[in-house]
């Protein structure tokens, strides 16, 4: 509808004729990207599936146990078998819609055999053995609500494994407690690697691309969050001896292999592009081994500067890969570290004031130095917010 | 279009796995020897597996204790009570065991385990267990499998039933 209105608009102001408005719709109709009803079908098929879930946290007491269970295979089944037809049949909207109420009610049936048998299982292995067992019904949905209902569903697995190999480290293996902080450390440092080099797969990618695109933006998103969270290790003091010990270095192997990978991952990227990845991680890092390296009190305007760093380098390299939006987010995120910045500095009403008015003009300067480097050539006018 | 082979493993491994947990969960507790432990303790909620009561096995005096409670290397050698009577424990190393009716990991025996109850009737047993837990009036029936998974087959609120996957459980 917005485009028509605007094919229109442009018409009546002469810009352009109706043959090339009717070429443009078509070519726009071909390559729609169909997000908005896969998002509502995933939302809907989602709720069903949280609703039988809860249903089954009630655990109604008017039906037996094994009628429960046979009631549960007997409606697996039924879904099992749509879920094929509406596949076999090449009903995409179908197939997504029942392939995520088949997921969600695996979960429920996992939970619901947990509950009649009383099975004291840990939650990770049901959680791990649910992931797993989808992991070919929601590549059978090829949307990329699906996809990303996929990747929640390993996420929560992997939340819920590393939590446990957490115990596991501190009651059966014996280690202290300090050195399992450590290991916990590497873990979650090591946790977006995973995601990309799955997000890499040539098969996944041949097959599955919006599964393998899921997989990576969710393990770069996670390298951004670690990143950002790795500089506010300057915010409390570090004592007269390390905090950490041998997990920083162990990071710093594990920070390495984005670093060293990035060619074989991504070897369409433009050198600069790589640099800057590789700059955003060496700078995360470096905070962060910093801040137990040697006695010193609480600095938070080192987490401050090295933060706002470390989004100016993930913006470098989204602007040298042509990724505008993102470019956009992360120099927002630079806006409103700054902003945070004076109010962090500053103590009385007058000076924090005085520190956003200052922010905040800080920040439209670099609303207005973004809006002039997106210009299109010419500086038009109106609509210059460049939109990729 | 999918082939048929990806879209039935697509859809049967979902199943597989549902009916592997049935089947599993059903032979435990046909086949397993009924152990009865007093127990104690309580703490329910759990937004996924819904409203359950939260307790701890009571582990009776042991016949033999050769090893300490928490020694990875210590199990406990669980035989089954006459009718109506709580299980007989040694403690023993896990390497060099007895035959018992279910060898457990003593740490494991200290983890709290939970018991689903309908969400109704929550507040209601966990009061009751609250009430009675620590004087000998709440009772476990546990099928242990060989690899220390833990099946709560039944649970009795001084002397009644707080529901049981195999009723005919001695409880008491």
């Amino acid at each position: 509808m917005r485009l028509a209105r605007q094919l229109a608009r442009w018409q009546a102001e002469g810009l352009i004729d109706a043959a090339t408005a009717e070429r443009i719709a078509k070519h726009e109709a071909a390559h729609r990207n169909p997000f908005v009803m896969p998002a509502l079908v995933a939302i809907g098929a989602g709720a069903i599936a949280l609703g039988l879930v809860s249903i089954v946290a009630a655990n109604w007491a008017a039906i037996p146990g094994r009628v429960k269970i046979a009631v549960d295979l007997a409606a697996s089944m039924a879904l099992a078998a749509a879920t094929a037809r509406a596949a076999l049949r090449g009903s995409r909207l179908a197939t997504d819609a029942l392939a995520t109420v088949l997921w969600g009610f695996t979960l429920a049936s996992l939970a619901l055999v947990g509950q009649v048998y009383q099975v004291q299982s840990p939650a990770w292995r049901s959680l791990l053995l649910w992931a797993a067992a989808t992991t070919p019904l929601l590549l059978l949905a090829g949307s990329r609500p699906a996809a990303v209902l996929w990747a929640g569903g390993w996420l929560l697995a992997q939340a819920a494994g590393w939590a446990a190999i957490f115990e596991w480290l501190e009651r059966d293996v014996g280690i202290t407690p300090h050195d399992a902080s450590n290991a916990m450390l590497v873990l979650v440092a090591a946790a977006p690697l995973p995601w990309i080099a799955i997000g890499r797969l040539r098969r996944l990618l041949r097959d599955h691309p919006v599964h393998a695109r899921v997989a990576e933006e969710i393990g770069w998103l996670g390298v951004a969050v670690l990143g950002a969270l790795g500089c506010l290790a300057w915010y409390s003091a570090r004592g007269p001896e390390p905090e950490i010990g041998w997990g920083v270095l162990a990071t710093g192997l594990v920070a390495a292999v984005p670093v060293l990978a990035l060619p074989r991952w991504h070897p369409e990227w433009s050198a600069s592009q790589r640099a800057a990845v590789s700059l955003a991680i060496g700078i995360a890092w470096a905070t962060f081994a910093l801040g137990d390296a040697f006695p010193r009190p609480a600095a938070g305007w080192v987490a401050a500067i090295t933060q706002i760093l470390f989004f100016a380098a993930l913006a470098w390299a989204s602007a040298a890969g042509g990724h505008e939006r993102l470019f956009r987010s992360f120099t927002g995120l630079i806006g409103l570290r700054i902003l945070v910045v004076y109010l962090e500095v500053f103590g009385s009403l007058l000076t924090t004031g005085l520190g956003l008015v200052a922010g905040g003009l800080l920040t439209l300067a670099l609303v207005w130095a973004w809006r002039r480097s997106s210009m299109p050539e010419g500086g038009g006018k109106g609509e210059g917010d460049g939109v990729a | 279009m999918a082939s048929r082979s990806r879209v039935a493993l697509a859809v049967l491994l979902p199943l597989a796995v549902i009916v592997a947990g049935v089947v599993s969960a059903e032979r435990r507790s046909a086949l397993a020897p009924h152990l009865v432990f007093e127990i104690e303790g309580y703490d329910p909620r759990d937004l996924l597996r819904g409203h359950y009561l939260q307790f701890r096995l009571r582990v009776p005096e042991p016949a033999t204790d050769e090893c300490q409670g928490t020694d990875p290397d210590c199990c406990l050698c669980a035989m089954a009570g006459e009718l109506g009577e709580t299980v007989r424990v040694a403690r023993v190393s896990c390497a060099d065991a007895p035959p018992c009716d279910a060898l457990l990991p003593a740490e494991r025996a200290a983890i709290p385990l939970r018991f689903y109850v309908p969400e109704d009737r929550a507040p209601e047993l966990e009061r009751q267990l609250a009430a009675v837990a620590g004087h000998g009036g709440a009772r476990a029936d546990v099928a242990i499998a060989g690899d220390g998974t833990i099946q709560v087959r039944g649970l009795w609120l001084d002397g009644l039933d707080a529901g049981s996957v195999a009723p005919s459980a001695p409880g008491r």
